[in-house]
């Protein structure tokens, strides 16, 4: 039951980790593009990675991937915002930009990711 | 259908050069949130772990369901009252922004492929990459609906 809170409290923090972090981008990258959220899902990706490389296959640790991987990088990342800013630009008329969206941050967070599973060890 | 430019400000505040105490009670309102979406997407892996060779279902309908919503929102509520900034601090950057994760799917492709699963972690990941923009595009298209029955 503590898990769950200390989860739960982990996914907060990563929720206004995501917040301030997609408020400083979209001030200086502006919004015509939707950066913010792209660059949060690939640095998520990147830590989920590192932390499945060595919390479930080199060192395994499910208490502590459940906090900072399901809790924290869980929290901090986000599927909603992200598929709701790729459907607008589709909707919008931006077709290409949607697709090269959705591709790019796909392709980034997967290659980010493999590679920080490996740096980790697994 | 949808202005650009209330999906893109979903997640941000560029407008509020705000007070400390301000910025303060706004960072609670995303902690609230997330940490209520957090605690139920957990309760429900938890309850149903990642499948260790097949695509994960239980993610795809987190995720799906949380675009969805979102999408729903954002043509309804969202767009009548762009100055509800606490609801939609709550609802959209927390509660939904929590609901839903983008790690939890490279990470499962990741483990997939690591078991030698490869089908099944590329069938995972194409699936998982179109349900929630497909899923928000949906909610958009009902709550345009909605937005019109109603005026």
């Amino acid at each position: 039951m503590s898990l769950a809170l200390s989860v739960a409290a982990f996914g907060g923090l990563g929720a206004v980790l995501r917040y301030v972090m997609d408020n400083l981008i979209t001030r200086v990258a502006g919004s015509n593009f939707p950066l913010g959220t792209w660059t949060i899902n690939i640095l998520g990706s990147i830590a989920i990675g590192v932390l499945t490389g060595w919390l479930v296959v080199a060192h395994p640790n499910h208490h502590a991937y459940a906090l900072w991987g399901t809790g924290l990088l869980g929290g901090f990342t986000t599927a909603s915002t992200f598929g709701v800013e790729v459907a607008s630009l589709a909707t919008g008329g931006r077709m290409a930009a949607a697709c090269l969206s959705a591709l790019s941050c796909m392709a980034l967070a997967l290659g980010g990711g493999a590679l920080g599973f490996w740096v980790a060890g697994g | 259908m949808t202005d650009l430019s209330i999906a893109a400000s979903i997640d941000t505040d560029v407008d509020l050069a705000i007070r400390p105490g301000l910025r303060l009670l706004h960072m609670s309102t995303v902690f609230a949130g997330g940490f209520l979406g957090t605690m139920a997407r957990y309760a429900l892996f938890d309850a149903h772990p990642s499948p260790t060779s097949s695509v994960d279902w239980v993610l795809l309908l987190v995720n799906g369901s949380g675009a969805f919503i979102l999408g729903v929102l954002v043509a309804t509520v969202f767009s009548r009252r762009p100055d509800a900034h606490g609801l939609r601090l709550f609802l959209a950057t927390g509660v939904l922004g929590g609901w839903t994760t983008y790690s939890a799917i490279i990470g499962g492709t990741i483990t997939l492929a690591h078991s030698h699963h490869l089908e099944a972690a590329g069938g995972s990941l194409l699936l998982e990459l179109v349900t929630p923009p497909l899923g928000a595009a949906l909610g958009l298209i009902l709550g345009a609906r909605l937005n019109r029955s109603s005026s």
